[in-house]
């Protein structure tokens, strides 16, 4: 039989190899099952892969042994490998966990390729491709073909029946009493009722509208482990898998180092023949929602329920395999290229970071920021930056054909600027324009990661010189387009690694600045854009030293009225939401002034605000739930020599038996007294009277001095102001003075 | 270029030589480094991100006229896992140096958790036999710091380096105290 339609899930099964569930043109749900034979490859000294070649041969599983000479990414030559012909994927994971036991000195390749990852690069399908496929009478896939590709702009996607379930309130605050079932057809609260009723609704509304995305909230720490073991203690039964042969998968909980951070994700359930979205365990979800969680999948290939929760580098790694499973190029297993050697001279040179010019500190009014689009991998690309290419010279590749990394990038680069352009061809209130920033979104963090993947330890196609080349080639260049800014007599105010804040007398309108832009895609070969003209920009100084600029501290309104923060406390993720509110409110204020001649009043209504805030935080009228602290504890709590705030609210949490992991997100209260701080996950009642104000009116005072500081009013007399007021603060403006 | 706490007295004789300290010792290491580099060349296999080169330079800018030809006494190489410790290892063997080669750092990325410790202690073993030949020709100084008390199953590591060397200095407590400890102010 023929069939088409799009691939929702895949994986591993014991008998054929793999499960393939559809979901079909006529919309119907349809599961195959394929035979997917694999190989990998061993190398190393003749007499251990000869020893290896006894061991395995004749194993279950085996279909045969060659010698063969296959690519290594590192090496220039190619090398001798050992082939090993395996019948299906999970024979393979067997015989490769026993043969890596024995032989630990052998370099293996393609041994722990995904099978999603495998798929791809055999037949080219991916998750949501749609698909041609023909079976015999046992649902058996004989072919099978795509018929769309990964970088469709505007793919053809199936219709998905997305099935919502969440609790009420958060299960880690209070007692959840019902559950909130949401479809495209119906939505129902559902009373968590003592005989378990609301488990035989939930399971009707699945079988019924047989969802393909089951989204959850909590899904993965407290619903689904909740209704499973009520489904057990009552003895109603409860189906989440569509392949109902198959129990839930639980992946491990872990914690893990990313981009500075310790990161902790929970226990996850992940389901079979549909999937699981946590919105909770969704590391991206806030930046990218659905839509950017499908694009995700589709153009790495990795499962939709793996997409929603892991970090883009493991997108992005996954399609550098993809990338060289195409060019028949071998995939290290564990990468043991190293350094060459340099002097200390050299890596003085090259061990560096993107280009900071400081800000000049202070108010100034018609300042334009122009940005390079996705700076480093345009670098990465024009400069053909790859572990196994000779690095270029500055921003000119070595040669011509492009590397694993490039060659992985280029797609996804262009694909990401062809969004960004439909985006501009529709209205801002359009339907699509919201999907689609979702999905440039996706692709933004790919293309952001990628970088950062080259200099990772655990890369599998990174080497640090690659990675160092680009920050050369980004530094130089921004260099050169600070000579193209300053040569066509425009001052440079500040730059940042990709960015650039320039001003010059007379210019204050976008066309102003768009000869200067295409002088500076002229001479840099990359593509850079007005990201906006501001109204005004203040950069910010030192909190400690008023004579120190730090760089990417600034706030700002651009023409349009839209108004930019960085740096300050208003984007700090552990800032108490109300004294975030707050100052992202101070600085809409002061972005009502058009004119250097408006600020005075809007200085004036700013400061209003924030008076008036104040006050309701004396008076009691904050509600508390505004003013919890998103703390976080890096490492286990018996580590902690000193006592932080976060780990003193851990450690209470521990004690009321709340396991405490590193990475972990830990909320708190300041409060009066002993002890200093309340953790907000005990699920217990603060009396707001408990609140410990003076550390809050601290907190608020620095939100709201760095937003008055540019117009002259120091933090510390602020701050004095707003303990006690017994000081008198002048608000006056001096125009001519403070605005450039 | 004061490195007198750690008492490895220069010229150094042609052993291995393991100092253990809080941050592993990364100011003295460079002080030995730089030492070092003014008299002749170095090699340096850092495993834990520890080659500070800036602090290197500022080091030997006082006793040298020519710092860029000092700096380029250095020869250095950096590992990220503790796979590339042993090709790493198995490079410099291959071609092995004449002066002191400087370990940094060497157990660091063996702590990683996503290597089974039975590997870990498999490739750590390796390196030191790797070690062991190359200080038959050049002194091999190696810099550790203690094992975290995240880590501290992995204590076993540290305890086969020790077994190791021929020299092994370890940070005296009150030092590590010291060092983290301001004095006070008054009185």
């Amino acid at each position: 039989m023929t069939f088409r339609g799009w691939l929702l899930d895949l994986y591993l099964n014991q008998e054929e190899g793999l499960t393939l569930w559809f979901i079909g043109e006529d919309d119907r749900r349809v599961c195959f099952r394929q035979a997917f034979p694999v190989s990998f490859h061993a190398a190393g000294p003749n007499e251990q892969l000869r020893a290896l070649w006894k061991q395995v041969n004749g194993k279950a599983g085996v279909l045969g042994l060659s010698r063969r000479q296959k690519q290594d990414v590192f090496v220039a030559d190619p090398v001798d490998v050992m082939q090993i012909d395996m019948d299906s994927p999970a024979s393979q994971v067997r015989l490769f966990r026993d043969i890596e036991a024995d032989f630990p000195g052998l370099a293996y390749y393609d041994a722990d390729v995904t099978i999603g990852t495998r798929y791809m690069a055999r037949y080219g399908v991916f998750p949501l491709a749609l698909c041609e496929l023909e079976a015999d009478e046992n649902q058996l896939i004989q072919s099978i073909h795509p018929l769309n590709t990964r970088w469709d702009l505007i793919p053809d996607l199936p219709p998905l029946r997305i099935f919502e379930l969440k609790p009420d309130c958060d299960p880690n605050r209070a007692s959840v009493r019902s559950l909130l079932m949401r479809t495209d057809r119906f939505a129902q609260h559902v009373p968590l009722d003592p005989a378990g009723d609301y488990l035989r609704l939930i399971n009707k509304a699945l079988a019924t509208y047989d969802p393909d995305i089951f989204v959850t909230d909590w899904g993965d720490s407290w619903l689904i482990p909740f209704l499973n073991a009520q489904s057990e203690e009552k003895g109603i039964p409860l189906q989440l898998n569509r392949d109902t042969t198959r129990p839930i998968r639980w992946q491990k909980e872990t914690t893990y180092f990313s981009y500075g951070h310790i990161i902790y994700r929970p226990e996850e359930a992940h389901l079979f023949g549909r999937c699981h979205v946590d919105r909770k365990s969704s590391m991206m979800w806030s930046d990218y929602s659905l839509a950017g969680t499908l694009e995700m999948a589709r153009v790495t290939t990795l499962p939709i329920e793996k997409a929603a929760r892991v970090s883009p580098g493991q997108g992005i790694s996954a399609m550098q395999v993809i990338t060289a499973l195409e060019k028949d190029v071998l995939v290290p297993y564990q990468k043991r290229q190293v350094e060459e050697f340099k002097s200390g001279m050299q890596l003085i040179q090259s061990d560096r970071g993107g280009m900071v010019y400081q800000p000049k500190v202070g108010l100034h009014m018609d300042v334009a920021q122009v940005d390079f689009v996705s700076m480093y991998p345009a670098v990465i690309i024009k400069g053909n930056i790859s572990p196994e290419v000779p690095l270029p010279e500055l921003l000119e590749p070595a040669r011509e054909e492009l590397g694993v990394v490039p060659l992985t990038l280029k797609p996804l680069y262009q694909k990401r600027v062809e969004i960004k352009k439909k985006i501009r061809q529709y209205p801002p209130d359009h339907p699509m324009v919201a999907t689609l920033k979702e999905r440039a979104n996706a692709l933004k963090w790919l293309l952001v990661v990628c970088f950062g993947f080259l200099g990772y330890k655990n890369a599998r196609y990174g080497r640090i010189e690659a990675h160092e080349a680009v920050t050369k080639g980004g530094r130089e260049v921004l260099l050169r387009a600070k000579e193209v800014a300053e040569s066509e007599g425009f001052e440079v105010l500040h730059m940042y690694v990709d960015a650039l804040w320039i001003k010059k007398r007379g210019c204050s309108k976008p066309e102003h600045f768009t000869d200067v832009i295409s002088k500076i895609n002229l001479h840099t070969g990359l593509t850079i854009n007005l990201d906006g003209v501001y109204r005004w920009v203040a950069f910010l100084p030192s909190k400690t030293d008023a004579r120190i600029p730090i760089a990417n501290r600034y706030f700002g309104v651009f023409q349009s009225g839209e108004i930019k923060v960085r740096g300050l406390e208003a984007r700090r993720r552990d800032t108490p939401i109300w004294i975030a509110a707050v100052q992202k409110q101070m600085i809409a204020l002061l972005g009502q002034a058009r004119t250097k001649a408006e600020l005075s009043a809007c200085i004036f209504e700013a400061f209003s605000f924030y008076y008036t805030s104040l006050q309701k935080l004396e008076e009691n009228q904050v509600p508390v739930d505004q003013l919890v602290i998103n703390g976080k504890v890096s490492y286990a709590l018996e580590a902690y020599k000193a006592s932080t705030a976060s780990v003193r609210a851990a450690r209470q949490m521990e004690a009321a038996g709340i396991p405490v992991k590193p990475g972990m997100r830990i909320r708190f209260i300041y409060r009066k007294g002993k002890p200093d701080v309340f953790a907000w996950d005990l699920g217990k009642p603060i009396d707001p009277l408990e609140v410990n104000k003076p550390k809050y009116i601290e907190l608020l005072a620095k939100a709201g001095s760095a937003v008055l500081a540019p117009f002259g009013i120091s933090e510390g007399l602020f701050r004095e102001w707003s303990e006690n007021r017994s000081i008198q603060l002048k608000l006056e403006y001096e125009l001519t003075k403070r605005a450039r | 270029m004061e490195n007198s706490l750690i008492p490895f007295s220069t010229p150094l004789p042609s052993r291995r030589f393991l100092a253990i300290g809080a941050h592993t010792l990364s100011n003295k290491m460079l002080g030995l480094i730089a030492k070092l580099s003014l008299m002749q060349h170095v090699t340096v296999l850092d495993c834990g991100n520890r080659s500070n080169m800036y602090s290197v330079a500022k080091m030997i800018r006082p006793y040298t006229s020519d710092p860029v030809r000092v700096m380029c006494n250095i020869r250095l190489s950096r590992a990220f896992t503790c796979y590339q410790v042993v090709a790493m290892l198995q490079a410099v063997t291959a071609n092995p140096p004449q002066e002191p080669l400087v370990v940094l750092d060497l157990l660091a990325t063996f702590l990683d958790e996503d290597v089974e410790l039975k590997d870990a202690q498999r490739l750590l073993n390796h390196s030191l036999s790797l070690l062991t030949q190359l200080s038959a020709l050049a002194p091999v100084v190696i810099s550790v710091r203690p094992i975290p008390l995240i880590a501290h199953q992995r204590a076993v590591l540290l305890e086969l380096l020790k077994s190791n060397v021929d020299v092994c200095w370890e940070e005296p407590l009150a030092l590590q105290t010291a060092q983290q400890t301001q004095m006070p102010l008054f009185g």
